[in-house]
């Protein structure tokens, strides 16, 4: 998809956008505050696992299962690494498949948490009443949420790129979405380590 | 101009804001996404099948941990190209945490 030639006005751009530095720099501050309670739960999570008398096995937290979303959430990165890749070269009708894409990892995501907790809640027992369910369901529930809120951003963004919105030097959009998704795996990389890996 | 949009701008195509051209040339996503999948695929044998005691196995999968999440900031998120100043926003909340496990878990 070859782009569309724009009359551009920059005077009257910059009068109506922030530049893009400053969005840059305003969602980079939105994600390191993000980060600050991410690492806050992820540490209480830890304090909490140290301090209790009871705590699920790996076996137990179903460890297969949550290696298969970890490698579902990674692959999702690569496919929204790979969208930005096409629309730099112009590629829209890549752009579009590969958030399509990820849309539909982010979901299966979605799906394997909520077998996840489908167990721990029905077969393990474990509600947000023990100290497990509080630390466990906070954290990865709060990482789940932004998860869906990347899904439905992925997917306007998809419908948005349909359209031909998105050229390759008119993508800021879809660059943000980038870094909100690249944030969320970041995330939960620490998680899968710190709540799953290093369980004893 | 029912919107009361100046006469210049009524037959523009709608497009996403401009985006700064980045020369530098990227690092390849495949490249990457086959070092992390090796990762994690490193780390949970080491976590399921390794028979490590904890000493061993928390410093191993930390540093595989932190070696995965700077790839993704590192090529995914383009830190190595963009200012310092992101880098840092991404950097001192992981310096908070780090502060805060090391006060908070001794103690338990």
């Amino acid at each position: 998809m070859e782009s569309t030639p724009t009359l551009h006005n920059n005077a009257h751009e910059a009068q109506q956008n922030p530049s893009e530095g400053v969005r840059k720099l305003g969602f980079w501050m939105f994600l390191g505050s993000e980060f600050l309670i991410f690492l806050g739960l992820i540490v209480a999570f830890a304090v909490t696992r140290n301090t209790a008398k009871q705590w699920p096995t790996q076996k137990e937290m179903g460890l297969l299962l949550v290696s298969l979303n970890t490698f579902i959430l990674l692959a999702s990165s690569f496919t929204v690494a790979m969208g930005i890749e096409s629309v730099r070269e112009n590629k829209k009708n890549n752009l579009v498949m590969y958030l399509i894409i990820t849309a539909i990892l982010g979901a299966l995501f979605l799906m394997g948490q909520a077998v996840e907790y489908n167990n721990l809640i029905n077969n393990e027992g474990h509600s947000l009443a023990d100290a497990f369910g509080t630390a466990f369901f906070v954290l990865t529930g709060l990482h789940g949420l932004h998860v869906l809120v990347g899904v439905i951003w992925c997917v306007i963004v998809a419908l948005r790129a349909a359209k031909g919105i998105y050229t390759s030097t008119r993508y800021a959009t879809v660059e943000i979405f980038g870094l909100y998704w690249h944030f969320v795996d970041v995330v939960w990389i620490f998680i899968f380590t710190i709540v799953y890996l290093l369980n004893p | 101009m029912a919107l009361g949009r100046p006469n210049n701008q009524c037959h523009q195509p709608i497009t996403d804001m401009p985006t700064s051209s980045d020369t530098h040339k990227h690092v390849n996503p495949v490249l990457v996404f086959i070092i992390l999948v090796i990762a994690t695929a490193i780390e949970v044998a080491a976590a399921m099948f390794g028979n490590l005691p904890m000493q061993t196995l928390a410093p191993l999968l930390i540093g595989i941990t932190v070696v995965k999440s700077a790839l993704v900031a590192l090529y995914f998120m383009h830190l190595r190209y963009e200012k310092a100043v992101y880098g840092l926003l991404f950097i001192a909340p992981l310096l908070f945490g780090l502060f805060l496990a090391s006060v908070l878990l001794p103690l338990t």
